[in-house]
């Protein structure tokens, strides 16, 4: 049976009396990319730390490829984990060329010098560093930075690659460009990845798989596409989304809307109670469109987004976050439809 | 408990019990020595050693005459001295940052130039320009009795604000810079004239600055042996540093006395550094970060000659007088006949240019002493500077702090702690250290140590740990990362403290004085001593020669480390 690339059990720890990891568990598949994404404080780099050997865990188990890393009464040092991780300011040491930065890794674990160049050759080759070998950090675009980092990982051959919010650093005109090179870098060669960021949006477009954290725990962990057609609860609507809640009452496979009493249709049967209604901005239609799901509202803004018009529409005592084809005066009334097969009922 | 997985686990956890021994042994063990002296007055006494505490020396401090005069005297020196060296140095930083003086370069030299010439240099050119035979009166600029009166404390303050100035010189300047040029450009629009822009924005955000100014230049007059070994001596004005030499090193030897003045000497210094520490005076050296607008100069318009006419007069005082009163006197026979033709002579020059002279000794052991000392002290401080830059936040702040004291101490009590553990103390007296070259250069380590670490810190704290975490999981040892990634990174910071502790040590006078070694005196011993015996041509000769030596050394690296620049820039 193949051993599972990284696997973490019951992990935590604690600074103070905050708890940062909360006896969290998850594994990472050969060749699987797994983004952690989750708001500042979530404990998603104390993890990444803790999986490369920077920081100890006060609980648990680390194993990678099924050797056992870290519990409480073994560990082994960041040095000896072989683990690649790019860090999110790069940490390319900056007197050393863009080919000693990468031989240094190779040249401490004792590789022959026949064995550094080949390797140093072909982590330059894909990351078409080759004409800037012999450049400095400091003589390099951000973006040829990024790849530098990537290279000296490439190199290493780590047993797994931590990448630690590595497109933070640069501007957003250069991010989706260097982000869909970083991961056909790191898919061609068939990597195990672990990719932290707080940007769901990236977290989505790099990942096989997606946790979402909050206070040290994994509260969602499936592929993004299923998280974003059903988030497990409010936190990660809100969060990964950017989705609007609307809070009512769930009876059967209908919702009463709080303080407007309007009831709709949705498709998360079997719930009963308080609940929220989640709303995708982009599954607003007319009101004619289905004229018994018909929600009306006060728009408060209206913001063009290019291909539609951003609206916030007060719904109750909600805002409602809606994609709209064209501008509407703020303090107008609006009616807009949700179509019942897209609407999600979570308990509240 | 934790086992590691792998046998040779490497100490990535900044732990080096060895390092802090040697730390203990150099440093340590005798300021302790110095300070138990003043309870335990008995503990090193030849005939009837004993443990018996008594606070006897601690009550003589105030029911002698001599030892109170002395106590009062240095705080007063020192908070009149503190205050006028800090009013000169904030001015002139505050000329040469905000206007249009001319000359700036050749302004900005002069706080470097009296910084780099060392107080006791300053305080024996003084007496030959201010003595009743100096050249002052030989010129006719004073009268053999205007002479005799600067022989009081307004003269020694005068030397020492004109000796110290460049200290609160480079801290206010320093803040100066630090601070966004749009706070001036606000006030500008607020129709604010210069003279309210300076009095209402500026000093006030300069207050920080001026306090921890106040507080070091506090610590550094109190702590000079320089001055007073030299002026001061001449003028009879007793200072609590010369009082702990002269307790030593007269017949008999008091080494209680010594011990409890060395005792108050360290509560004010060490005072001085927890107010500072206390008052957060140090704290943000910064207004803004990131992109600060530049300063803007003011015209001085009219003001220019007379500010030109007050910096040349400050320029006079403070480095040309006391320099050409060194070099005339380095080539003249004798200090009365001054200026006449027949008075010229190279024999003081040749006395120290001949190997076979002490004078030419002193000179040759006092660079090999210095040379061996910068090695092992830079080679200690990067060492132990980088362990406890690994260890944990509590270790680092723990040791900065101690550097902070230690660096403060004048070098007088820790040159008086040698001779108490190499002289006194059983085991290391019987090493038979006492006396050797090795001690003196075993002293200048020590005297350089603090500082040395504290500047490395500096250094390696601008790397950022995430580089350090790259070489841990580049599977690296602490020891491969220190040589591969670390002293590439800070080697200009090493290549300073090397050069900055080989002068100091060439120039350190405490240790020079008290661990002279039997085999003949260092240089700034020497200098001092044939000053006192009337040998002050040859005394002179050997300050100006040790002075254009290391200046030429300075000269060559600075403009090698210019060169490489140079060449990098080209190269990118």
């Amino acid at each position: 049976m193949t051993q599972p690339a990284l696997q973490c059990s019951a992990l935590a720890k604690s600074l103070g009396d905050k708890t940062v990891l909360n006896d969290l568990a998850f594994t990472v598949e050969p060749g699987e990319v797994v983004a952690l994404v989750g708001a500042s404080g979530s404990g998603k780099s104390t993890l990444l730390r803790s999986i490369a050997g920077l920081i100890s865990p006060d609980r648990g188990e680390i194993r990678i490829r099924g050797d056992l890393v870290w519990s409480r009464h073994a560990e082994v040092p960041a040095e000896d984990r072989n683990v690649g991780l790019v860090f999110q300011d790069y940490a390319l040491w900056p007197h050393m060329s863009v080919r000693q930065n990468l031989s240094f890794g190779l040249e401490v674990r004792g590789h022959g010098r026949e064995e550094i160049r080949r390797r140093i050759d072909h982590a330059l080759e894909i990351t078409q560093l080759g004409a800037l070998a012999d450049r400095r950090p400091s003589e390099l675009s951000g973006g040829q930075q990024q790849r530098v980092a990537i290279a000296r990982c490439l190199a290493m051959r780590p047993r797994l690659l931590l990448l630690d919010e590595p497109l933070s650093n640069l501007d957003a005109a250069l991010r989706d460009d260097l982000r869909c090179e970083m991961m056909r870098l790191i898919r061609s060669e068939g990597m195990t990845a672990v990719y932290v960021t707080h940007d769901q949006v990236e977290a989505m477009a790099v990942s096989d798989r997606l946790a979402v954290m909050d206070r040290g725990s994994i509260v969602q962990f499936a592929a993004p596409q299923a998280i974003y057609a059903a988030p497990a609860n409010a936190f990660v609507a809100r969060f990964l989304g950017g989705f609007s809640l609307i809070s009512g009452t769930a009876h059967d496979n209908r919702f009463a809307v709080g303080g407007d009493g309007r009831i709709l249709n949705h498709s998360s049967g079997g719930l009963n109670g308080s609940a929220m209604l989640v709303v995708r901005p982009e599954d607003s239609r007319p009101a004619c469109a289905h004229p018994e799901n018909n929600l009306t509202g006060e728009v408060v803004d209206s913001a063009f987004h290019g291909r539609c018009w951003r609206l916030q529409v007060r719904v109750g005592g909600d805002l409602v976050r809606i994609d709209w084809p064209q501008s509407e005066l703020p303090g107008s009334a609006l009616a807009f439809s949700l179509p019942p097969e897209r609407c999600t009922v979570l308990p509240a | 408990m934790i086992t590691s997985l792998h046998i040779g686990r490497r100490n990535w956890n900044g732990s080096a019990p060895l390092l802090w021994l040697v730390a203990f042994v150099l440093i340590g063990l005798p300021l302790l020595l110095v300070l138990v002296q003043a309870v335990l007055p008995k503990l090193f006494d030849p005939v009837a050693p004993s443990f018996t505490p008594s606070v006897a020396a601690l009550t003589r401090l105030v029911s002698s005459p001599r030892l109170f005069r002395g106590i009062v005297n240095t705080i007063l020196l020192g908070l009149v001295g503190a205050t006028v060296s800090t009013a000169l140095g904030t001015a002139l930083a505050l000329v040469l940052t905000l206007t249009d003086l001319r000359l700036r370069r050749l302004w900005l030299s002069l706080p470097w130039v009296v910084f780099a010439t060392p107080s006791y240099l300053k305080g024996l050119a003084w007496v030959l320009l201010m003595s009743p035979g100096g050249y002052l009166v030989y010129l006719g600029v004073l009268s053999p009795d205007g002479a005799s009166a600067f022989f009081g404390p307004p003269g020694l303050l005068l030397v020492m604000a004109a000796a110290l100035f460049p200290v609160p010189y480079f801290i206010v300047r320093s803040r100066l810079q630090g601070l966004g040029g749009e706070f001036i450009d606000a006030a500008r629009m607020a129709s604010a004239r210069p003279g309210q822009t300076i009095r209402r924005i500026v000093v006030p955000m300069l207050m920080p600055a001026i306090g921890l100014s106040l507080l070091t230049t506090f610590a550094e007059v109190v702590g000079d042996f320089g001055m007073a070994n030299t002026i001061a001596r001449s003028m009879n004005f007793g200072l609590l540093t010369y009082n702990i030499y002269a307790a030593t090193a007269s017949f008999p030897v008091d080494f209680a006395a010594a011990g409890a003045q060395a005792l108050l000497l360290v509560l004010l210094v060490s005072g001085s550094v927890a107010a500072t520490a206390l008052g957060g005076v140090d704290r943000e050296t910064r207004f803004l970060s990131g992109r600060n607008r530049q300063l803007m100069t003011y015209k001085l318009g009219r003001w220019q000659l007379p500010a030109l006419a007050c910096l040349a007069l400050t320029a006079l005082i403070a480095a040309v007088l006391p320099l050409l009163a060194i070099v005339l006197r380095a080539f003249t026979v004798s200090l009365g006949d001054a200026l006449a033709p027949g008075n010229f002579s190279l024999a003081a020059m040749r006395s120290v240019f001949d190997i076979t002279d002490v004078a030419g000794q002193a000179l040759l052991w006092s660079f090999v002493y210095a040379f061996f000392a910068a090695v092992l002290a830079v080679v200690f401080s990067t060492l132990f500077a980088y362990r406890i830059s690994l260890a944990s936040r509590a270790t680092r702040l723990l040791s900065s702090g101690m550097a902070m004291v230690t660096v403060a101490i004048p070098g007088i009590i820790l040159a008086f702690g040698y001779i108490l553990l190499y002289n006194r103390l059983p085991g290391f007296r019987d090493i038979g250290l006492y006396g050797s070259r090795l001690l003196l250069v075993i002293g200048y380590v020590a005297a350089a140590l603090p500082y040395c670490l504290i500047f490395l810190w500096a250094a390696l704290d601008r790397l950022g740990a995430s580089l350090r975490e790259a070489s841990r999981l580049s599977g690296a040892g602490p020891m491969q990362h220190l040589r591969r990634i670390v002293l590439p990174l800070i080697r200009r910071a090493v290549a300073v403290a090397f050069g900055v502790t080989m002068v100091r040590s060439i120039f350190e006078l405490p240790m020079s004085q008290f661990l002279m070694p039997s085999a003949g005196p260092a240089l700034p011993a020497l200098i001092v001593n044939d000053f006192t015996q009337d040998r002050d041509a040859v005394a002179c000769a050997l300050a100006l020669v040790a002075l254009c030596a290391v200046g030429l050394v300075a000269g060559i690296v600075t403009l090698l480390g210019k060169s490489r620049h140079l060449t990098t820039e080209t190269g990118s």
